[in-house]
Formats: C-alpha cells, sequence, structure tokens
C-alpha cells in the first residue's frame, strides 16, 4: 500500500503515524495480554483436571470447523473492503462489509447451536474446570465477535463517506476484526484438536 | 499517480486471495495433524505451530504489517513476547503436575506429608 503521507514526503518515511491506526494496534496489544491470561488458566486447568482430555472430546470439532472456515472467509472480505476503500469504491466497501457482517452473524448462530447442544446435555460452566475455561474462552471471543459486528454495522451505515483519502476507519475496524479471527485461530486446535477423538 | 495506486491495490487482492487459500490448507491441515499418532504433547505443538503461521499471515498480509513502520512491529511482537514468558512459566506446573516422585506412595522418593506417619 502506498500512503499518501508517503507520497507526498518522497522519502519513503512515513510524515506522520495515524493516530488511530497507532491506538489500535495499542488495544489489540491490550487485548492479547487480556487473552494470554484466559489461555493461560486453561494451560494451567487443563493440566490439573483428570478428566481434561474426556472433557475436551465431548467438543464437537466439525463445528468448530466449519466456524473456522466462515471467521476465516469473513476476515477475507473485510480485507476486501479495507481494499474497496482505498480506491474509493463505496458500493463496493458497502458490499463486503454486509457479507463479514453476514459471516460474523453466522459464526454466531452456529456458537449458539454448539452451546443450545452442550447445556441440553447438562454440559455448564459449572461441569469441570475444563468447561468453565471452555466457556470463558469463547464466550469472551463471541462477544469480541459481537462488538466488531456492531462496529461493521456502524461502518455500513456510514459508507457513503469514505473516499479515496478518507478511508482510516474501515482499516482501523478491520485490524480489530483481524484480531479475533487471530484468536480464534488459535482457540480451534487449542480447545477442539488437544485431546485425539477416541 | 492514479494508476499506480490502482495497480498496487490490484496485487494486493491478489495477494489476498492466496492468504486466503493458504490460511484454509492450514486449517485442513491442522485438522489431519490433530489425529495424527504422535503424543498430546506432539499433536497441541503441530496445532499451535500451524495456528502461528496462519496468524502470522493474517497480520502480515490482511493487517497490513507489511507495509508498516517499525513502530507497529514492535506494539504487535512485544505482547507476543509476554505471552511466551507468561506460558514458560506455566511450564513447570504442566511437566510435574501428575508426575512428583514426592507425592508416589510406591516411589523410594516418597515423603509422607508433615505430621502424618509413614505408612
Amino acid at each position: 500500500m502506498i500512503h499518501a503521507a508517503e507520497v507526498i514526503a518522497g522519502d519513503g518515511i512515513p510524515a506522520q503515524l495515524h493516530r488511530g491506526k497507532f491506538a489500535m494496534w495499542l488495544f489489540l496489544a491490550s487485548e492479547v495480554m487480556f487473552f494470554t491470561g484466559f489461555i493461560g488458566a486453561f494451560i494451567a486447568l487443563y493440566n490439573a483436571t483428570p478428566t481434561a482430555a474426556s472433557d475436551a472430546r465431548q467438543l464437537n470439532a466439525n463445528v468448530a470447523l466449519v466456524n473456522t472456515i466462515v471467521l476465516i472467509t469473513s476476515s477475507l472480505t473485510m480485507a476486501l473492503a479495507v481494499a474497496a476503500s482505498k480506491r474509493g469504491n463505496r458500493s463496493r466497501v458497502r458490499l463486503f462489509l454486509v457479507v463479514t457482517i453476514l459471516l460474523g452473524a453466522t459464526f454466531l448462530v452456529i456458537k449458539a447451536f454448539e452451546y443450545k447442544a452442550k447445556l441440553e446435555h447438562g454440559i455448564t460452566p459449572g461441569t469441570s474446570t475444563f468447561f468453565s475455561a471452555y466457556y470463558l474462552l469463547t464466550g469472551f471471543h463471541g462477544l469480541h465477535v459481537l462488538g466488531g459486528i456492531v462496529a461493521l454495522l456502524w461502518l455500513a451505515a456510514i459508507s457513503g463517506r469514505f473516499t479515496r483519502e478518507y478511508n482510516v476507519p474501515v482499516e482501523v475496524t478491520g485490524l480489530y476484526w483481524h484480531f479475533v479471527d487471530v484468536v480464534w485461530i488459535f482457540l480451534f486446535p487449542v480447545l477442539y484438536l488437544i485431546a485425539p477423538a477416541g | 499517480m492514479t494508476d499506480h495506486l490502482e495497480a498496487a491495490h490490484e496485487d494486493h487482492r491478489k495477494a489476498y486471495y492466496w492468504v486466503f487459500g493458504a490460511l484454509v490448507a492450514g486449517t485442513v491441515l491442522t485438522v489431519l495433524a490433530a489425529s495424527a499418532d504422535v503424543g498430546r504433547l506432539g499433536n497441541v505443538t503441530i496445532g499451535v505451530l500451524i495456528a502461528c503461521i496462519k496468524a502470522s499471515l493474517v497480520a502480515y498480509f490482511f493487517m497490513h504489517l507489511k507495509h508498516e513502520d517499525r513502530i507497529f512491529w514492535g506494539v504487535a511482537i512485544f505482547p507476543l513476547v509476554l505471552f511466551l514468558v507468561l506460558v514458560l512459566l506455566l511450564l513447570p506446573d504442566v511437566g510435574f503436575a501428575h508426575a512428583s516422585p514426592l507425592d508416589d506412595p510406591a516411589s523410594s522418593m516418597y515423603k509422607p506429608p508433615a505430621g502424618t506417619a509413614h505408612p
């Protein structure tokens, strides 16, 4: 990507860091620490619980696989929305944002069915320390997806404002959305594939 | 300049589709690797390594780190170092959770808890 600032400066050094983008990266750094605490708790609890492996085997890896593909696809459409905003193509921005929102909503609906199936089998956060960590990690991740959808809805509503010069909100929201995708990329193998199916 | 910008974005989009393909392939590979008979630690290590590669692809291409200033790399990498520190600090807990001969009555190294008689 060639920033306008770089083109103007002509020396390859950005004239100034974009504050919004930098602030989002700092926020994401704090988010990494937020999830680090939970993943640390998960590692400790998993190894302290004799039933952890049999608990983990009760998770539906196929459903999680579908959700992984859904979220990865939403990351692609988000990246395409950012690229369209940099071209100043507003209709494309809106289209890709709406597709991203729909994919995010699909993820949450699938997740809700997964929770429902677990709860119907009497599996709650109080069942074991493994499921406690499972609900904690996936619950907070789901809330992050929900927050991302709210931000994307707002972006789609104001997408008429974006031009080739003014498109930072799309890029900054995109950073957040990709981060949420990255968290899931780690949760998928760690939670769903940690115990081989028996 | 306009043509140049346009061309740069065209290339981007092509890269995005390649990255997407790699992410899907990585996901399929993760599932296949999970059923490999290399022990639980081996399975987890392979799964997390593939996840690291996938996450790097997302950060480098989708999150534009490829084109960012060094300070963004610093902000991105610093919390990952802290993450590694935390996980490394937990390793003794993981390694010794069920493995201490001091707790095993059958072991010659068994030490009964203070205040209890030796069996």
